[in-house]
């Protein structure tokens, strides 16, 4: 007996536009049978929803409450400038500018990259996709049942693919900026791949910011691979329009000696659902990922990070600082695993929530699965609110109320911001959270 | 400058300050001696204005005005400064960012014109220096790794750069060595004034041999139950509170 399953607007919107992606989108040979298996899966999942242990506190079916059909043409304009506000706007660095889910030349400037590492835009340039591409697309957790990803793969319009050589130092960050504009209630899948090779170094910043006022889905797939004794760091400002929704895959596959950190700052979108996914595949490899979220309003964002010791002697360390306010809330599911041949290793990871008002929520779910039996894995998660005594002793020098929240609030976000390197990428975010925080209060 | 009449103010319900009679005039250095759990710790955070405690009775005038209606930050704008017994640590905020916020703080709240960073920086330098406090400290977080000398020179080194009018010294001496003291005390000496007052609370006689007091009063069971020249100090010394813990005993 079959059933009829009732799928939501934004479900058939997604269903119905199978048909017009293989028409519309770039052919790619070798990618037929990935985009095949995605927009079965799809057929068969639909969309997350809070009966599902991995949502349950994040209904994705509900959240979509209409039709927000893929991107699939391409909007040559809108978003001028988008570059200028971004966190990184005082840093030198490249840019590359992707808006409504396609790239932007005239908003791009990366010609300094030839010769220090390969690049693939990934909207046309999937067709003659090169070797080392086609090894690691969706590569890194493959066996991920992920709807993310499914429709990702379905329906992508734009990313890039970069490949770091052996022994090279990257020497200034990349900045890819997604936009969405709003013009449509669209959903933008970008993608991208980062692959470091041996010895290599490199700093991804990822901003992900709203270019108008309307609604849209953001939805990202970013893969790392770091070879051995490799480094990469993927910075990442989620400051999406109010009305958008945010959706994210971030994948790492860390080898031997190699060292991959990972921060992302959530300050916009209505709805935000960030998952992190990283493999430690070699001895004496070490993640770091760290996260703000500042939230206000009817904000929710939810993080579900998996980091995997699949082998001994590696680190990991995760630190996460939420901020909510009004009637936000924040989310946070980190599993570690610790599989039975990593001895030695040594994990840490620690969550805390500081509640502005007496509506606001943060709900962490930390789970331990361990095999191996020489293993240090150490968490912690709190939630509170200000400090009192810090807050009188910052007013009884005469700094008055609201100055002194910011100074809290600021430090208490910092202390996340500090895991990230580089002094001005550092400097970027904390100005941009002070930025952020004196427009939530003009506001009022 | 001060004046405290019959003050009563409790916490919990539970009485603390039973009538505080206490008149600061501008350039005077009052001492306040206790036993513990005389109230005052009670007292200093009431004038500073720390709401956990009730005022049941009595007021608090300061230049002529209700201090009680003020909020913490107002006093400060204000003139009054209270030097914690146990300052605390904020970490993520750098001291020097503490200082200038605080400073241009009051100077608006003053409507007087913010200071800019260049002449800041050098008031806070000469400042530091008269204390003994490296520069490199006022680069980390308030208070944070700084050892208990450390944070009474800090709390010193605020009241050099804020300039209030009424000091309020809560048991500066707690928990600091000879050396630390006498840096702490010559803190202190170089801010007293004609335009000034100080309270100084403190439970031993020794800090009064560095910062003299015009007057002494004993604090007995939230009252002043004697008051004198710096003299007292020194029988007190001698006797220890035995005399007065009577009134305690009364009062409970």
């Amino acid at each position: 007996m079959s059933v009829n399953i009732q799928r939501s607007d934004a479900e058939n919107a997604y269903l119905d536009a199978f048909a017009v992606a293989e028409d519309t989108l770039p052919d790619a040979a070798w990618l037929e049978p990935m985009r095949k298996a995605a927009r079965d899966r799809f057929a068969e999942t639909g969309l997350p929803h809070r009966r599902m242990e991995a949502w349950r506190w994040t209904d994705l079916r509900t959240i979509l409450d209409q039709g927000f059909p893929p991107a699939l043409s391409e909007r040559q304009e809108g978003a001028g400038g988008v570059a200028q506000n971004s966190a990184f706007a005082a840093l030198d660095r490249h840019i590359v500018t992707f808006v409504d889910g396609y790239f932007r030349a005239d908003l791009s400037d990366f010609d300094g990259l030839a010769g220090e590492v390969e690049t693939v835009l990934l909207g046309a340039g999937l067709a003659d996709a090169p070797g080392w591409l086609k090894d690691r697309f969706g590569q890194a957790f493959p066996d991920a049942e992920d709807t993310l990803s499914a429709l990702n793969t379905a329906f992508l319009t734009g990313g890039i693919a970069i490949s770091v050589p052996a022994g090279t130092k990257v020497a200034k960050p990349i900045e890819l900026v997604f936009a969405g504009t709003g013009t449509a209630p669209e959903t933008l899948n970008t993608r991208c791949l980062i692959h470091v090779a041996k010895g290599a170094d490199v700093t991804v910043l990822d901003s992900h910011t709203g270019a108008g006022a309307g609604s849209y889905v953001a939805n990202n797939w970013t893969e790392v691979f770091v070879e051995d004794g490799g480094r990469a760091q993927h910075v990442k400002v989620q400051a999406e329009a109010p009305d958008a929704v945010h959706l994210a895959n971030l994948h790492a596959v860390v080898g031997a000696e190699a060292d991959f950190r990972a921060f992302c700052l959530h300050t916009g979108a209505r709805a935000a659902r960030n998952q992190i996914q990283v493999r430690l595949a070699g001895e004496g490899g070490h993640a770091n990922i760290a996260s703000a979220y500042m939230l206000s309003g009817r904000q929710h964002c939810d993080t579900a990070l998996m980091v995997d010791h699949a082998v001994a002697k590696c680190t990991s360390n995760e630190l996460f600082k939420c901020v909510m306010d009004d009637h936000a809330r924040g989310i946070f599911q980190g599993k570690i695993i610790v599989r039975p041949d990593a001895q030695q290793t040594d994990g840490m990871q620690m969550t805390k929530g500081l509640l502005l008002s007496e509506t606001a929520e943060f709900d962490a779910k930390p789970e331990l699965e361990i095999f191996a039996d020489d293993v240090r894995c150490t968490h912690g998660a709190t939630s509170g609110e200000l400090d009192e005594d810090s807050m009188f002793y910052l007013r009884s020098r005469g700094i008055p109320v609201d100055e002194a929240k910011s100074l809290l609030i600021g430090a208490f976000i910092g202390e996340a911001i500090e895991e990230v390197v580089g002094d001005e990428i550092r400097d970027g975010l904390t100005a941009f959270v002070a930025h952020m925080r004196d427009q939530a209060k003009e506001s009022i | 400058m001060l004046e405290i009449k019959n003050l009563h103010a409790e916490v919990d319900g539970q009485p603390i300050l039973r009538g505080i009679d206490l008149t600061v005039n501008a350039g005077e250095v009052h001492a306040i001696m206790g036993p513990n759990g005389s109230g005052k710790s009670t007292l200093s955070h009431v004038l500073a204005g720390r709401d956990d405690y009730e005022i049941t009775e009595g007021s608090v005038t300061y230049k002529g005005e209700d201090l009680l209606e003020l909020e913490p930050e107002d006093r400060a704008a204000q003139g009054v400064f209270l030097a914690f017994q146990y300052p605390i640590e904020i970490p993520g905020v750098a001291t020097m960012t503490f200082l200038k916020t605080a400073l241009n703080a009051q100077r608006k709240s003053r409507g007087e014109d913010e200071l800019p960073t260049p002449e800041f920086m050098k008031l806070v330098r000469e400042k530091s220096a008269e204390l003994k406090i490296a520069q490199e400290m006022l680069r980390r977080s308030i208070n944070v790794g700084f050892s208990g000398g450390e944070k009474k020179r800090a709390e010193i080194l605020q009241m050099a750069v804020l300039e209030p009018f009424l000091c309020v010294l809560d048991e500066t001496d707690s928990g600091l060595d000879i050396d630390a003291l006498k840096i702490v005390a010559e803190g202190v000496n170089l801010l007293r004034g004609p335009d000034r007052a100080m309270v100084v609370i403190t439970h031993y006689q020794r800090l009064l041999n560095y910062i003299v007091p015009d007057h002494v009063h004993v604090l007995s069971a939230g009252r002043i139950v004697r008051s004198g020249g710096k003299e007292l100090a020194l029988e007190l010394e001698e006797s220890g509170y035995a005399a007065y813990e009577t009134n305690e005993a009364d009062a409970a």
